[in-house]
Protein backbone atom coordinates (compact mmCIF):
# COMPACT_ATOMS: atom_id res chain seq x y z
CA UNK A 1 0.00 0.00 0.00
CA UNK A 2 1.32 3.37 -1.49
CA UNK A 3 1.90 6.32 1.15
CA UNK A 4 -1.50 8.09 1.36
CA UNK A 5 -1.98 11.86 -0.23
CA UNK A 6 -2.85 14.25 2.73
CA UNK A 7 -6.47 14.89 3.31
CA UNK A 8 -5.74 18.34 4.47
CA UNK A 9 -7.40 20.34 1.84
CA UNK A 10 -9.93 22.97 2.01
CA UNK A 11 -12.28 22.64 4.56
CA UNK A 12 -15.31 22.56 2.06
CA UNK A 13 -13.74 19.43 0.40
CA UNK A 14 -12.74 17.50 3.25
CA UNK A 15 -13.94 14.39 4.43
CA UNK A 16 -17.13 14.63 6.77
CA UNK A 17 -15.88 14.27 10.20
CA UNK A 18 -16.47 10.94 11.69
CA UNK A 19 -16.45 12.13 15.23
CA UNK A 20 -19.40 15.29 14.55
CA UNK A 21 -21.79 12.50 12.67
CA UNK A 22 -20.95 10.45 15.31
CA UNK A 23 -21.94 12.93 18.16
CA UNK A 24 -24.67 13.83 15.99
CA UNK A 25 -26.15 10.48 15.75
CA UNK A 26 -25.61 9.66 19.26
CA UNK A 27 -27.97 12.97 19.92
CA UNK A 28 -29.81 12.76 17.23
CA UNK A 29 -30.78 8.93 18.88
CA UNK A 30 -32.20 10.31 22.08
CA UNK A 31 -34.17 12.99 20.23
CA UNK A 32 -38.38 11.91 20.74
CA UNK A 33 -39.18 13.58 17.59
CA UNK A 34 -36.65 10.76 15.62
CA UNK A 35 -37.68 7.33 14.85
CA UNK A 36 -34.42 6.05 13.70
CA UNK A 37 -30.98 7.14 12.56
CA UNK A 38 -28.58 5.64 10.16
CA UNK A 39 -25.63 5.73 8.58
CA UNK A 40 -24.59 5.31 4.77
CA UNK A 41 -22.90 3.66 3.24
CA UNK A 42 -22.70 2.05 7.12
CA UNK A 43 -20.96 3.34 10.43
CA UNK A 44 -17.92 2.00 9.44
CA UNK A 45 -17.47 4.60 6.40
CA UNK A 46 -19.78 6.84 7.45
CA UNK A 47 -20.52 9.70 4.87
CA UNK A 48 -24.31 10.46 5.17
CA UNK A 49 -26.52 10.60 8.63
CA UNK A 50 -29.48 9.67 7.73
CA UNK A 51 -32.61 10.72 10.67
CA UNK A 52 -35.71 9.69 10.14
CA UNK A 53 -38.51 12.08 11.92
CA UNK A 54 -41.53 10.39 13.54
CA UNK A 55 -44.70 11.98 11.76
CA UNK A 56 -46.86 10.85 14.15
CA UNK A 57 -45.64 13.31 16.65
CA UNK A 58 -46.94 15.59 14.82
CA UNK A 59 -50.51 17.12 13.84
CA UNK A 60 -51.84 15.37 10.69
CA UNK A 61 -51.73 18.55 9.00
CA UNK A 62 -47.71 19.11 9.23
CA UNK A 63 -46.08 17.64 5.56
CA UNK A 64 -43.09 19.08 5.60
CA UNK A 65 -40.49 18.84 8.43
CA UNK A 66 -36.96 20.64 8.15
CA UNK A 67 -33.93 19.64 10.55
CA UNK A 68 -31.05 22.49 11.80
CA UNK A 69 -28.04 21.58 12.97
CA UNK A 70 -25.96 24.60 14.24
CA UNK B 1 -41.57 9.20 9.11
CA UNK B 2 -40.39 12.49 7.13
CA UNK B 3 -36.85 11.90 5.85
CA UNK B 4 -33.90 14.42 6.55
CA UNK B 5 -30.20 13.79 4.95
CA UNK B 6 -27.66 15.45 7.10
CA UNK B 7 -24.67 16.52 5.44
CA UNK B 8 -21.55 16.50 7.10
CA UNK B 9 -21.34 19.70 9.02
CA UNK B 10 -17.69 21.51 9.29
CA UNK B 11 -15.14 20.00 11.65
CA UNK B 12 -15.67 22.55 14.52
CA UNK B 13 -19.62 22.42 14.42
CA UNK B 14 -21.30 21.84 17.68
CA UNK B 15 -24.06 19.74 17.05
CA UNK B 16 -27.09 21.71 18.64
CA UNK B 17 -30.05 20.79 16.59
CA UNK B 18 -34.06 21.62 16.49
CA UNK B 19 -36.66 20.07 14.54
CA UNK B 20 -39.03 22.57 12.72
CA UNK B 21 -42.46 21.59 11.34
CA UNK B 22 -44.78 23.37 8.94
CA UNK B 23 -48.51 23.79 9.38
CA UNK B 24 -49.62 24.24 6.12
CA UNK B 25 -51.49 21.76 4.01
CA UNK B 26 -49.75 21.63 1.06
CA UNK B 27 -45.70 21.11 1.01
CA UNK B 28 -43.69 24.41 1.38
CA UNK B 29 -40.47 24.39 -0.49
CA UNK B 30 -37.69 24.62 2.31
CA UNK B 31 -36.86 28.20 1.69
CA UNK B 32 -40.26 29.51 3.35
CA UNK B 33 -39.24 27.81 6.66
CA UNK B 34 -38.49 30.78 9.01
CA UNK B 35 -34.03 30.90 8.42
CA UNK B 36 -33.71 31.33 12.41
CA UNK B 37 -34.26 28.66 15.29
CA UNK B 38 -37.13 28.91 17.38
CA UNK B 39 -34.80 30.23 20.32
CA UNK B 40 -37.11 28.48 22.92
CA UNK B 41 -36.72 25.34 20.83
CA UNK B 42 -32.67 25.54 20.78
CA UNK B 43 -33.24 25.81 24.95
CA UNK B 44 -34.92 23.18 24.84
CA UNK B 45 -32.75 20.66 23.59
CA UNK B 46 -29.64 22.31 25.47
CA UNK B 47 -31.53 21.86 29.01
CA UNK B 48 -32.56 18.14 28.00
CA UNK B 49 -28.24 18.10 27.43
CA UNK B 50 -27.83 19.45 31.09
CA UNK B 51 -30.16 17.37 32.50
CA UNK B 52 -28.87 14.12 31.04
CA UNK B 53 -25.14 14.64 30.41
CA UNK B 54 -23.03 15.79 33.77
CA UNK B 55 -20.74 18.26 33.80
CA UNK B 56 -17.62 15.90 32.15
CA UNK B 57 -19.93 14.14 30.12
CA UNK B 58 -20.29 17.54 28.24
CA UNK B 59 -16.78 18.77 27.83
CA UNK B 60 -16.10 14.86 26.36
CA UNK B 61 -18.94 15.62 24.04
CA UNK B 62 -17.49 19.32 22.89
CA UNK B 63 -14.00 18.92 23.14
CA UNK B 64 -14.50 15.86 20.44
CA UNK B 65 -16.10 18.85 17.95
CA UNK B 66 -12.79 20.82 18.51
CA UNK B 67 -10.01 20.33 15.94
CA UNK B 68 -7.90 23.71 16.03
CA UNK B 69 -6.71 24.97 19.45
CA UNK B 70 -9.57 26.61 21.23
CA UNK B 71 -9.21 28.61 24.29
CA UNK B 72 -11.20 26.98 27.42
CA UNK B 73 -13.18 29.30 28.34
CA UNK B 74 -14.89 29.17 24.71
CA UNK B 75 -15.40 25.52 25.47
CA UNK B 76 -16.65 26.48 28.65
CA UNK B 77 -19.39 28.09 26.92
CA UNK B 78 -20.47 25.63 24.88
CA UNK B 79 -20.20 22.81 27.43
CA UNK B 80 -22.48 25.17 29.80
CA UNK B 81 -19.93 25.30 32.69
CA UNK B 82 -17.81 27.58 34.38
CA UNK B 83 -13.95 27.65 33.06
CA UNK B 84 -12.74 26.57 35.93
CA UNK B 85 -14.59 23.31 35.57
CA UNK B 86 -14.39 23.00 32.10
CA UNK B 87 -10.49 23.69 32.24
CA UNK B 88 -10.42 20.74 35.02
CA UNK B 89 -12.16 18.07 33.36
CA UNK B 90 -10.05 18.85 29.73
CA UNK B 91 -6.77 18.58 31.54
CA UNK B 92 -8.11 15.22 32.47
CA UNK B 93 -8.53 14.27 29.12
CA UNK B 94 -5.51 15.59 28.03
CA UNK B 95 -3.96 13.00 30.42
CA UNK B 96 -6.18 10.37 29.18
CA UNK B 97 -4.58 10.64 25.57
CA UNK B 98 -8.05 12.16 24.63
CA UNK B 99 -7.37 15.89 23.57
CA UNK B 100 -4.01 17.77 23.12
CA UNK B 101 -3.12 21.42 25.24
CA UNK B 102 -1.04 24.20 24.65
CA UNK B 103 -0.34 25.34 28.03
CA UNK B 104 1.82 28.14 27.19
CA UNK B 105 -1.09 30.24 25.69
CA UNK B 106 -3.13 32.31 27.88
CA UNK B 107 -5.52 31.13 28.16
CA UNK B 108 -4.53 27.41 27.86
CA UNK B 109 -6.29 25.94 24.64
CA UNK B 110 -7.19 22.59 23.88
CA UNK B 111 -8.10 20.57 20.84
CA UNK B 112 -9.18 16.96 20.15
CA UNK B 113 -6.31 14.30 19.53
CA UNK B 114 -6.61 13.43 16.36
CA UNK B 115 -4.44 9.85 16.82
CA UNK B 116 -6.18 9.00 20.09
CA UNK B 117 -9.44 9.29 17.99
CA UNK B 118 -7.64 7.22 14.71
CA UNK B 119 -6.81 4.47 17.06
CA UNK B 120 -10.07 4.10 18.86
CA UNK B 121 -11.70 4.17 15.65
CA UNK B 122 -9.51 1.45 13.83
CA UNK B 123 -9.33 -0.27 17.03
CA UNK B 124 -13.80 -0.64 17.02
CA UNK B 125 -13.17 -1.71 13.30
CA UNK B 126 -10.98 -4.62 14.28
CA UNK B 127 -13.20 -5.72 16.73
CA UNK B 128 -16.18 -6.03 14.67
CA UNK B 129 -14.76 -7.11 11.73
CA UNK B 130 -12.48 -9.83 10.63
CA UNK B 131 -9.45 -9.60 8.84
CA UNK B 132 -10.83 -11.29 5.71
CA UNK B 133 -13.57 -8.27 5.31
CA UNK B 134 -10.92 -5.63 6.39
CA UNK B 135 -9.05 -6.40 3.04
CA UNK B 136 -12.48 -6.38 1.61
CA UNK B 137 -13.40 -3.32 1.97
CA UNK B 138 -9.90 -2.06 1.32
CA UNK B 139 -10.17 -3.57 -2.40
CA UNK B 140 -13.14 -1.77 -2.83
CA UNK B 141 -12.56 1.53 -2.11
CA UNK B 142 -8.57 1.10 -3.67
CA UNK B 143 -10.81 0.03 -7.00
CA UNK B 144 -13.05 3.23 -5.77
CA UNK B 145 -9.48 5.03 -6.00
CA UNK B 146 -8.18 4.04 -8.87
CA UNK B 147 -11.14 5.34 -10.40
CA UNK B 148 -10.71 8.57 -9.12
CA UNK B 149 -7.06 8.49 -9.98
CA UNK B 150 -8.06 7.85 -13.50
CA UNK B 151 -10.63 10.55 -13.72
CA UNK B 152 -8.31 13.34 -12.41
CA UNK B 153 -5.37 12.33 -13.18
CA UNK B 154 -3.43 12.50 -10.42
CA UNK B 155 -3.18 10.84 -6.97
CA UNK B 156 -3.51 13.39 -4.65
CA UNK B 157 -7.35 14.83 -4.10
CA UNK B 158 -5.89 17.96 -2.84
CA UNK B 159 -4.95 18.47 -6.27
CA UNK B 160 -8.13 18.61 -7.94
CA UNK B 161 -9.27 21.73 -9.04
CA UNK B 162 -12.47 22.57 -7.58
CA UNK B 163 -13.47 26.23 -7.95
CA UNK B 164 -12.84 26.68 -11.76
CA UNK B 165 -15.97 25.38 -12.94
CA UNK B 166 -18.34 26.70 -15.28
CA UNK B 167 -21.82 27.09 -12.73
CA UNK B 168 -22.09 26.07 -9.11
CA UNK B 169 -23.83 22.16 -10.24
CA UNK B 170 -20.37 21.63 -11.30
CA UNK B 171 -18.76 23.32 -8.73
CA UNK B 172 -20.93 21.44 -6.46
CA UNK B 173 -20.47 18.16 -7.79
CA UNK B 174 -16.79 18.60 -8.10
CA UNK B 175 -16.75 19.23 -4.27
CA UNK B 176 -18.69 15.84 -3.19
CA UNK B 177 -15.87 14.13 -5.57
CA UNK B 178 -13.02 15.77 -3.57
CA UNK B 179 -15.03 15.00 -0.16
CA UNK B 180 -15.73 11.45 -1.13
CA UNK B 181 -12.22 11.34 -2.32
CA UNK B 182 -11.00 12.55 0.86
CA UNK B 183 -12.72 10.80 3.03
CA UNK B 184 -11.88 7.42 1.16
CA UNK B 185 -8.12 7.88 1.82
CA UNK B 186 -8.68 8.42 5.12
CA UNK B 187 -10.82 4.88 5.32
CA UNK B 188 -7.99 3.07 3.67
CA UNK B 189 -5.84 4.41 5.98
CA UNK B 190 -8.12 3.40 9.14
CA UNK B 191 -8.29 -0.13 7.53
CA UNK B 192 -4.87 -0.57 7.38
CA UNK B 193 -4.75 0.40 10.87
CA UNK B 194 -7.33 -2.08 12.06
CA UNK B 195 -5.99 -5.02 9.99
CA UNK B 196 -2.97 -4.61 11.89
CA UNK B 197 -4.64 -4.61 15.09
CA UNK B 198 -6.64 -7.31 14.17
CA UNK B 199 -3.76 -9.58 13.22
CA UNK B 200 -1.88 -8.85 16.61
CA UNK B 201 -4.79 -9.47 18.88
CA UNK B 202 -5.37 -5.63 19.36
CA UNK B 203 -1.74 -4.54 19.55
CA UNK B 204 0.05 -2.56 16.83
CA UNK B 205 2.73 -5.19 16.69
CA UNK B 206 2.91 -8.74 16.95
CA UNK B 207 3.40 -9.74 20.62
Amino acid sequence: MRPPPTDDGADTTGPPDRQTLCLLEWILSDEPAVAATEFAPDSYEPRLLRALLDAGRYPSTVDTGRLDIR
Amino acid sequence: LYSAHLLSPSATDICEFQTYIAKQHVALPMTEFDPTPDPDAVDTVRQRWREDTDTFGRVYDTILGVTTLTPYTEIADVAECSPNAAKKHLERLVEMGIAHTDRDSRPAQYERNEGYIEWQEASRIATDLTVDDIIERVQRLEAHREEYEDRFETTDPSSVEVFAQDDHDAIHERMEVVSEWHALERDIRLYELARQLAQNDGHLIPA
